[in-house]
């Protein structure tokens, strides 16, 4: 779930990703539309990784038009990793970006870790290219249809390390959900809440 | 197996979500308007989204001024329902959409 990552002023954002890679939970406050102050929670499947952390989401830049809106944030966290009851001690950044129109939907996500001693470093990136397969006004369900590929450089278990992953998201005022299922042969599913 | 249980759970998920919709449909219909003294449109860029949308309507019935706002997403444009001998200055309505990560186009005061 890459674009999203701050919300309206004042607002709560629950947010949770479940996919080939990782469980992860995040839970954030945005005290304006440029910044947002959150937790995460992740257990990562393809590495035994636990972690938690702090993250801070920032967006740089927006542009919007008259049909469209283009969005460049920076994401950075830290926090303690847990692998077999080790403890080590990480930081994340990513950077990523998003333009959409009510029809139209491109992002790139661009991130990297890295944690003390095991696994210590990892990067991926990602892109989706979404369309809306309908257009309805503000309170209607909104539905897209999306294709999200990845690369992961070293992914650990030697696979393809580009997964495509076709998915199907729902919307609908402060909800959020998302359904796919990966090359990989995994089941994606992730939601946000807003309050 | 896995691409026919992937294929219930969006069934499942595509029938809850029209049940969802249905329910706020009816639940929006069936809200009572009361009398307003003016209506601000305004004209906005960048609003392409429910969040948007969602972010402008919590920030302006925050305000004791307003009684209701509806937005379009496909005008952009947002009206604001002024509760009987109230309003807002242009500059507090531009500045409450702008902290919303939206740009202000024109802002149009009638009487409705």
């Amino acid at each position: 779930m890459f674009a999203r990552p701050i919300s309206y002023s004042d607002s709560w954002t629950i947010m949770q990703t479940n996919n080939w890679e990782k469980h992860r939970a995040h839970l954030h406050y945005s005290p304006s539309v440029k910044n947002s102050f959150g937790v995460i929670l992740e257990d990562e499947r393809n590495t035994g990784r636990n972690n938690f952390g702090l993250q801070w989401n920032h967006l740089i830049f927006r542009k919007n038009t008259k049909i469209s809106q283009a969005n460049l944030y920076l994401k950075n966290g830290f926090g303690i990793t847990n692998k077999q009851n080790t403890e080590n001690p990480f930081i994340n950044s990513m950077i990523s970006g998003d333009w959409e129109t009510r029809r139209y939907f491109l992002s790139y996500h661009l991130g990297g870790r890295y944690a003390n001693s095991f696994d210590n470093r990892s990067f991926h990136h990602t892109g989706r290219l979404g369309i809306a397969p309908y257009i309805k006004d503000y309170g209607s369900l909104h539905t897209w249809l999306m294709i999200q590929v990845e690369h992961h450089p070293e992914n650990p278990f030697g696979e393809d390390p580009v997964i495509a992953t076709p998915l199907i998201r729902f919307f609908k005022g402060d909800f959020l959900t998302e359904l796919g299922y990966s090359t990989n042969q995994h089941f994606l599913l992730n939601w946000i809440l807003r309050f | 197996m896995k691409l026919k249980i992937m294929l219930k759970v969006i069934v499942v998920f595509t029938i809850g979500f029209l049940l969802l919709n249905g329910h706020f449909l009816i639940a929006e219909s069936s809200k009572t308007t009361k009398s307003e003294n003016g209506v601000v449109q305004v004209s906005v860029k960048g609003m392409v989204c429910d969040f948007c949308a969602r972010g402008l309507e919590k920030v302006f019935l925050k305000k004791e001024e307003v009684n209701k706002i509806d937005v379009s997403l496909e005008k952009g444009l947002v009206r604001i329902h002024m509760k009987p001998k109230k309003s807002l200055k242009d500059k507090t309505i531009k500045k409450l959409i702008t902290d919303n990560g939206i740009s202000v186009e024109k802002i149009i005061r009638s009487k409705k």
